[in-house]
């Protein structure tokens, strides 16, 4: 009993983290359910990883101590990690080293706090502290220039697994910052952070024709809203963080489980292929559309709400006034141009109910499948409508007035703006992006590199590992040797130096 | 008073002087003298054991022999205790599968290669048993000069260069250890280590600190601990198998016994505590250790490589022997035993499965495995002990290597016992694959391999070579699970290494 105190006293079911650690639960339900017939072999090991996770990401949002979080942030990593595996074994690689450099700098961070004196993960005051850990997380989270190797995982992952690491495990590191971000100032730096990463991942969303790439480069693009959020400080801030995190959580975990049944129905991941999606799925399609709307940022939708808190938290004025009307807009543009091209464009609706009943859908229609959607919208449309939350935990929303007119008066401006936007650029029909990996980045650096030396040289993840690994290991041990080695001479000259050593070893300790 | 103990000294002895004159009868004869030579040793060692089984068990085992019947402290007196029993034990068994598997292996100039080996064994008997300084100063140059004629024993460039690099280095280690014999006569008066052991605290503080360096420098030389290894790996790749195997199996465990001898029987590890010089010595040789390692992950020579994680073992060796605790001698011990048998074991089979090649290169290794399947696997095992696989003789002791050095708090230790492993799973595991390679070769390339390689195996006696490898395999295999019955042997030789007041009483008084 004593045990268990003491390991109690290291968490705390205060504020809103309790809410967030729920709706953890009932995304990593969603994506289980979603993974029951889309994952095939060694479907055991599959869901050991996932309560790995499960109960890793609880701990790392309610515990208030430094190794818990350290611990099992690292459980998260290595439970997702392995999680990859189910697409490609260069993933899991990848992804380790990548979540590994930055848990290191975490490591570093944690440290430092905790040697300044923070014993606990509290609210902490001091601004270069506050960089190192943004810095800590920026490599798990995306933040801007870290968010490098997103797209390309979050976009190979298997869809299920997609869902995990886009819907939460990437929030992990926003809801630490929701702790220790003090509320009254926030982080200007964070907040510049979140602007860049809002438009420029924004503009990347809007030019992609592979369906989970956009998806994954809207994720950089909204988390860059909750970066804004915790960096503009203030309660209402915070409150649409919170909310942000929740809604987004829904929105993308359904549309990635959406995104797995599509790839599935049509053997493909660019929108420009999918027809007849309404009719050969429907179900999955109102799943689509719901989380894609809520996404863009559509009045009445949880998105609007979380984006309105935001908004309002601003120092009013005409510039914040623009610059939060263009990133709504471009928020709406990428998630807009989806839902046209999947179900808009070319489609033959005439005979709609008859197609209906005809159940053309290649991909069987599996129960779980439905449910997980099913929860998704449910919880899209419930956070739409109680954004207090079930249980009044944020009871300040209640009465707060979201100024649904003015949304209004903004959607019919993004739809008129879209609408003449999407008609002078052809709806944005770029080419799919040609193998967005990793490695093609490494590949590009180098070259730049190399470039300027006029030497080409061929990338191999393979390779990499056994050059880094064999010849870095083998060539620092041969000239630990040949420094070790010196002329034979030298050699014989190590005995009386050894010798006089020995004898005036007791005057040497004496320094230590 | 048991003539046993001189015995074993004479027996190689004379062994090595009557070859010549058996050569003059019957060249044929010489093996048949060889087996009954070294039969004849390991039949009075077992005597001597089950002789004296009861003082054994009752933990009071001690033989002397008085030459000339001068006791001491006059004359040279032979010394038997429970540790030099347990060495004598395995460096006669180690001598005995060696020269067996000389027997198929050495071909050219047996001969001389009988005399010399003969002479090692008479001299690390002679130093295992002694209770002389003087002595053991003979008996250690006996063992540097002929070691290093069977160093340079294939007669090449690199093996008389690495001969007499080694004659070099050896002999000024010899010279070391004249010098504080010498220094402990003229301040003493006496040779006799009990006498010596006895009065050593009565020296002034400067003579205790200098005969103590000479004679650390000396056999940290003769061990090849870091600032001395040079000469090691290169001597371990020139020299026939067998003489690897006798100069890493046997030589270099003899010259642990003398370090454990003088420093805790003669000079008395307190003297070094007095100085600090435990803990200097501790962590050169933990960085020694490190060091080999290292080493060892770059070669590309399988020989020199064997060689450099040598020396990361004896490193360990010496530092959880440093350690100067129970625990730390029974980890110590027991791995010497095991570091004995895996080590010529592997030298063994590498006589075996590079009888085809040209060099000792990496790249000559592809395909042996392909080749002698059996003798690989057998080699596979002996590394596998060698890296601390489970069932094996080597994971014991390593194990127990990594408690001592825990308890004693030494993490630097217990991190380089780590580091060994995994290292060395690292460095075998790549030769171990480059053996199992195939080897394709095309016409230009194998006319090459046609001039440039003995493809005519230079063995002798094939089956004979091979067996030797089975039977160090099966020892760590069979001791690697029953290692619990050598603890009797180890507690004892390390009772008989803390008690220093009984060895100078029995000695002197009995």
């Amino acid at each position: 009993m004593d045990l268990f105190q003491q390991l109690a006293a290291n968490f705390s079911l205060e504020g809103y983290f309790p809410l967030l650690a729920e709706v953890g639960v009932i995304l990593t339900l969603m994506t289980a359910l979603a993974a029951w017939k889309y994952i095939k072999n060694n479907k055991f090991w599959y869901y050991m990883l996932t309560l790995l996770y499960l109960v890793s990401t609880l701990i790392i949002i309610l515990t208030n101590d430094w190794f818990f979080f350290l611990f099992s942030w690292e459980l998260v990593t290595l439970a997702t990690t392995f999680m990859l595996a189910w697409s490609d074994w260069k993933l899991v690689r990848q992804y380790f080293v990548i979540q590994f450099s930055g848990s290191s700098i975490l490591l570093f961070a944690a440290l430092a706090a905790n040697g300044l004196g923070y014993t606990d993960i509290t609210v902490i005051e001091s601004l270069p502290l506050q960089f190192l850990l943004i810095m800590g997380i920026a490599m798990k989270s995306g933040l801007f220039l870290f968010h490098f190797w997103l797209p390309p995982i979050h976009s190979e992952a298997p869809s299920p697994v997609s869902a995990v690491l886009s819907g939460w495990v990437v929030k992990l590191g926003y809801i630490f910052l929701l702790k220790i971000i003090p509320m009254e100032s926030g982080n200007t730096f964070l907040f510049l952070l979140g602007m860049a990463m809002v438009a420029y991942a924004g503009w990347q969303a809007l030019v992609s024709a592979d369906f989970k790439i956009m998806l994954a480069y809207s994720t950089v693009s909204q988390l860059g809203f909750i970066a804004i959020a915790i960096g503009t400080g203030g309660e209402y801030a915070y409150l649409g963080a919170v909310l942000y995190i929740i809604a987004h959580g829904f929105a993308k975990t359904t549309l990635f489980i959406s995104t797995g049944i599509w790839q599935k129905e049509f053997d493909s991941r660019i929108i420009y292929d999918y027809k007849d999606a309404l009719v050969r799925r429907p179900f999955t399609s109102i799943a689509t559309i719901t989380a894609l709307l809520s996404l863009g940022g559509l009045v009445f939708t949880a998105g609007y709400k979380s984006k309105y808190l935001i908004k309002s938290a601003q120092n009013p004025g005409l510039l914040s006034t623009a610059v939060f009307f263009v990133f709504g807009l471009l928020s709406f543009l990428y998630a807009a141009r989806v839902i046209y091209w999947i179900f808009i464009n070319e489609q033959d609706y005439s005979d709609f109910f008859n197609d209906l009943k005809k159940r053309r859908n290649n991909y069987p229609i599996f129960s779980t499948d439905l449910l997980a959607l099913l929860i998704g919208v449910l919880g899209i449309i419930s956070v739409s409508i109680w954004p207090e939350m079930p249980g009044q935990i944020l009871e300040s929303l209640a009465v707060k007035d979201f100024h649904n007119l003015s949304g209004i008066r903004d959607t019919v401006l993004f739809i008129l703006l879209s609408a003449y936007i999407f008609n002078n650029n052809q709806f944005f029909k770029v080419a799919a992006r040609e193998n967005l990996s990793l490695e093609n980045y490494f590949q590009q650096t180098l070259s730049f590199i190399y470039g300027m030396s006029r030497k080409s040289i061929k990338l191999d993840t393979e390779k990499i590992f056994e050059t880094f690994f064999i010849e870095a290991i083998f060539a620092a041990s041969r000239s630990l040797r040949k420094f070790v080695y010196q002329d034979f001479t030298v050699q014989l000259l190590w005995i009386p130096i050894f010798l006089t050593l020995l004898l005036f070893w007791q005057q040497i300790y004496m320094y230590f | 008073m048991d003539i046993k103990i001189l015995l074993l000294i004479l027996v190689p002895l004379a062994l090595a002087f009557s070859i010549p004159l058996v050569d003059l009868i019957n060249a044929k004869l010489r093996r048949f003298f060889v087996l009954v030579g070294i039969l004849l040793e390991s039949y009075l060692l077992i005597k001597i054991i089950t002789e004296n089984y009861t003082s054994l068990i009752d933990g009071d085992f001690f033989l002397q022999y008085h030459l000339g019947g001068w006791h001491p402290p006059y004359g040279i007196n032979l010394v038997m205790d429970s540790l030099s029993l347990l060495f004598v034990s395995i460096v006669t068994l180690s001598l005995f599968l060696i020269v067996i598997y000389s027997i198929g292996y050495v071909g050219h100039h047996e001969g001389k290669y009988y005399v010399l080996y003969f002479l090692i064994a008479a001299a690390a008997q002679g130093v295992l048993l002694t209770g002389d300084m003087f002595n053991l100063y003979v008996f250690i140059e006996m063992l540097t000069i002929t070691s290093g004629a069977l160093i340079g024993f294939k007669r090449s460039h690199p093996a008389s260069e690495a001969a007499i690099k080694y004659l070099i280095y050896n002999i000024i280690a010899g010279l070391f250890i004249f010098m504080g014999v010498l220094l402990i006569y003229f301040n003493l008066g006496t040779l006799n280590m009990a006498e010596i052991s006895n009065n050593f605290s009565l020296l002034e503080d400067g003579v205790k600190l200098f005969i103590s360096s000479l004679f650390i420098t000396a056999v940290l030389i003769k061990m090849g601990i870091f600032p001395f290894l040079f000469w090691l790996p290169k001597s371990y790749d020139t020299a026939p198998s067998p003489v690897t195997a006798v100069l890493s199996g046997v030589l270099s465990k003899v010259y642990l016994y003398i370090f454990i001898r003088l420093v805790w029987t003669v000079i008395g590890i307190d003297t070094l505590t007095a100085y600090k010089l435990d803990i200097l010595i501790l962590d050169i040789a933990l960085f020694s250790s490190f060091l080999g390692h290292v080493f060892a992950l770059q070669s590309n020579n399988v020989k020199r490589l064997l060689g450099y994680s040598s020396i990361g073992h004896i490193g360990m060796i010496l530092a959880v022997i440093m350690l100067n605790t129970e625990a730390g001698f029974y980890g110590g011990i027991l791995h010497i035993i095991s570091h004995m048998f895996m080590k010529a074991g592997l030298f063994v089979a590498l006589g075996y499965l590079l009888q085809y090649t040209a060099t000792h290169h990496y790249d000559d290794f592809q395909g042996v495995g392909i080749r002698d399947t059996k003798v690989f696997v057998a080699f596979i095992i002996l590394t596998l002990s060698m890296i601390g696989m489970p069932p094996l003789l080597g994971f014991a002791s390593k194990w127990y290597i990594l408690m001592a050095f825990l308890e004693a708090r030494s993490y630097f230790g217990a991190f380089i016992v780590i580091f060994g492993s995994l290292t060395a799973v690292i460095y075998y595991l790549r030769y171990i694959a480059k053996g199992l390679e195939e080897v394709k070769l095309y016409k230009g390339e194998l006319r090459m391999e046609i001039f440039s390689r003995p493809l005519i195996s230079v063995l002798y006696r094939e089956k004979i070579v091979s067996f030797i490898t089975y039977s160090y395999t099966a020892i760590i295999i069979v001791f690697g699970i029953a290692f619990r019955l050598l603890d009797m042997p180890l507690n004892m030789a390390i009772k008989s290494i803390f008690d220093i007041e009984k060895y100078i009483h029995l000695v002197l008084g009995g």
